[in-house]
């Protein structure tokens, strides 16, 4: 019985695959790739900005820097980071389904998402594009000759993979199941991602229609957005939000989800609050609908709109405290093991808690006033883009890579580069809190000489962050050829994907699987 | 136990195959619904800003065409779902007629509709080819104009596929009825062409009869 990874070693066979764990190994391949371009373009800013002048790049050259990696990282990594790979991968396994509902909707995800992203890639190497991620109006439509258009299709393109996925996802979580796999004993991980699919789904057409109607301004002069037009700028951003302050959930639910999966399993306790950690979920994707116009406080947006909106956002941090008090409680009295994974993981819980409370600051209206447009507003979403997501996606990995490749990757190195990155994080972010505060703009190239010193310790940080991401991209290669079996269950971990040997079989089960309590720590027989 | 050829490895038997359809076709249209959502918000808040322009707009589009094809698509809707019940009766002939008879009637939709067009380019009225006005009401006639054109054609690809599949599944319910699992999955072109009809009854008063009227 071969498995899915040497059943067949064509390339053909890769390429025309339907198998759910082949297509989350593309996925993974293909946006490795888009988060060293993203990487990369975050490397020049912080060596532009390592000095007070504005000596490395021109200042056009540094708009279309902070344009391409936010553009890049955001919907070419983060966006399909843990579910098109992780989730991909994991959730027949786990719930003990043969693959999901439609395999072949699966592999075109794929191939519409790496379309779109050399689109996205090309608009980039003809010249990029200098309007921030955020493509605000009227400069995106009217001043601004950058290729706004082709990238902008680039991220249209992308969006249906989003949306495919999310609903293979939906669908797979409804009708998959095994027979005794109840909803209240799906994997937290499972919850996630079924709450994520179900933002994806319905936030994203508002994203595709936000592009066209840019694009439609650009090429036929329809005023929409642009004033001198007859248009309403603001309308951009309350469409644009709309999309993008749910994306912020479909980056971060997931994350949520490994940390649920991997804290029990060190901690060898159940998970406390299960019910309340699934829960949650839901609640975040509900609520992350009603309060994108905290993006527009400082925009002209009426005073009880804000006031309604701020409101909305403190209680976005309801579901996220139960969430993080709950992983607390799961390590009352645990006998924890401080291996890869959870290093990673209770690295994530510090640094998206500090990510969610800064975010309670910008929540705040005349607090937002100050912060609006500064380092602490980049300071805030990077602790919970890179601090959270990044630290759980990481987590992920450390965690399933034994079961998806095989293989075990070397533990110390590991722990290293889940240190590294942690104290290399801290260093990039924790000053431009501060800077932020003291009033330094975000997009900035060049910035007055007193705010040198913090910026000098925010690149020293860069350079540690950067060293540790090489290194899980060069031992996990390794571990590819040299790394000793893992085994069917190297963490002796509960959750189906274990029963099942590593690297799994071509369609996962043979028979229908047993299913017992979800975490069921410690291993009855085992310990 | 030899499972049927027409079931997915991924599924265990016929019934959870044509479940995972059936929500599958339901979760599409909620994505759609909010693709036209996000269409229709910004046309209404169009409509508040410039309301003279599109009162104009819509004198000029021809509301007894649009009335027409209001009439051919619901009665397609109609012959659509008398389709899905009468397949899931096992009576494929008839199924076939009643599939083939939808896909005419939205062959006659899109005909009516490109004729419409057709009038509208005739009176430059469209932005990007050939619009042109030399009246008070120029940005808001032109933004009214290029939702006309956007809305109505991204609807008019809608219609065109739904078309497609009306035809495959009475090529399918005619001829090859063996391959038609039980429960049938007729049901789910049903469920799209009941979409297409749908958001037509939003476009079919947004944009001829609002303010047209008088
Ligand atoms: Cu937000």
């Amino acid at each position: 019985m071969k498995d899915y990874l040497y059943e067949d070693v064509s390339l053909k066979s890769w390429l025309l695959t339907t198998d759910h764990k082949r297509i989350g190994i593309l996925f993974l391949l293909t946006i490795t790739f888009f988060f060293i371009i993203g990487g990369v373009a975050a490397t020049l800013m912080r060596m532009e900005l390592a000095t007070a002048p504005g000596d490395l790049v021109s200042a056009d050259v540094y708009n279309r820097l902070f344009t391409l990696h936010g553009t890049v990282m955001v919907w070419l990594f983060l966006i399909p980071s843990i579910p098109a790979t992780l989730g991909n991968f994991l959730l027949p396994l786990m719930i003990g389904a043969k693959d999901l509902a439609f395999p072949r909707l699966n592999l075109l995800s794929w191939y519409v998402f790496l379309f779109g992203g050399l689109l996205t890639l090309w608009s980039i190497i003809i010249g990029g594009v200098d309007t921030g991620w955020t493509f605000y109006t009227p400069y995106s439509t009217t001043y601004t000759n950058s290729h706004v258009i082709m990238m902008a299709a680039g991220i249209f393109i992308v969006g249906f993979s989003s949306i495919f996925s999310g609903l293979n996802f939906i669908v797979t979580v409804h009708s998959l199941r095994a027979p005794e796999m109840t909803w209240t004993r799906l994997p937290l991980f499972v919850w996630t991602l079924y709450a994520t699919s179900l933002i994806m789904v319905l936030a994203t057409p508002i994203l595709s229609v936000t592009l066209v109607l840019i694009a439609a301004e650009r090429l036929f002069g329809v005023g929409i957005f642009d004033p001198a037009l007859g248009g309403d700028p603001l309308l951009f951003q309350h469409l644009f939000w709309f999309y993008s302050h749910p994306a912020v959930y479909i980056m971060i639910l997931p994350g949520m989800g490994v940390i649920s999966e991997i804290l029990p399993c060190f901690a060898r306790r159940p998970i406390f609050g299960y019910k309340f950690i699934a829960g949650s979920s839901l609640a975040i994707a509900v609520f992350g609908f009603l309060v994108w116009g905290h993006h527009m406080f400082a925009a002209g947006q009426s005073l009880y709109a804000g006031l309604v909106f701020s409101f909305l956002s403190f209680l976005v941090a309801v579901p996220s405290g139960i969430k993080v008090f709950s992983w607390t409680a799961t390590l009352y009295k645990g006998s924890i093991r401080f291996d890869t994974p959870m290093l990673y993981a209770l690295g994530f819980m510090g640094l998206f808690t500090i990510g969610g409370l800064t975010g309670l600051f910008l929540a705040t209206l005349a607090v937002d006033v100050h912060l609006t447009d500064t380092f602490f507003v980049v300071a805030h979403f990077h602790f919970i883009m890179v601090g959270g997501m990044l630290m759980a996606y990481l987590g992920g990995l450390h965690f399933w890579w034994p079961k998806m490749t095989g293989k075990l990757y070397p533990e110390t190195l590991g722990r290293i580069s889940a240190v590294l990155i942690f104290l290399g994080f801290n260093g990039t972010f924790l000053p431009q809190f501060i800077l932020g505060y003291l009033g330094m703009p975000r997009r900035y190239y060049a910035y007055p000489e007193q705010f040198e010193f913090l910026n000098v310790i925010s690149s020293a940080g860069a350079v540690l962050l950067a060293l540790g991401y090489a290194l899980p991209l060069a031992y996990f290669t390794w571990s590819l050829i040299k790394g000793r079996p893992a085994g069917a269950d190297p963490w002796n971990a509960a959750g189906l994907e274990w029963k099942v040997s590593s690297p799994p079989p071509h369609h996962n089960f043979e028979t229908i699987p047993v299913v017992e309590q979800p975490y069921r720590y410690p291993r009855p027989g085992h310990e | 136990m030899s499972s049927p050829p027409e079931l997915g490895m991924q599924f265990s038997d016929l019934r959870q195959q044509k479940d995972a359809y059936r929500l599958g076709a339901w979760v599409f249209v909620a994505s759609e619904i909010m693709l036209f959502a996000g269409i229709f918000l910004v046309y209404l808040i169009g409509r508040m800003t410039h309301p003279e322009a599109f009162t104009e707009g819509s004198h000029e589009l021809n509301q007894f065409l649009g009335a027409v094809n209001t009439a051919i698509l619901l009665t397609s809707s109609f012959s659509v779902a008398v389709a899905v019940s009468k397949a899931e009766d096992k009576k494929y002939r008839t199924a076939s007629w009643l599939l083939l008879l939808t896909a005419v009637m939205g062959i006659c939709f899109l005909g009516i509709k490109a004729y419409e067009w057709y009038e509208e380019y005739e009176r430059a009225r469209v932005p990007g080819l050939n619009f042109t006005y030399e009246g008070e009401h120029l940005p808001g006639l032109l933004l009214f104009f290029w939702f006309y054109f956007t809305s109505t054609a991204l609807h008019a690809i809608h219609v065109t596929i739904g078309v497609l599949v009306n035809l495959w599944f009475a090529w399918v319910c005619r001829y090859r009825a063996h391959w038609v699992p039980d429960p049938s999955p007729v049901v789910l072109s049903g469920i799209y062409w009941h979409l297409v009809d749908l958001v037509w009854i939003f476009l079919f008063p947004f944009l001829y009869l609002v303010g047209g009227a008088s």
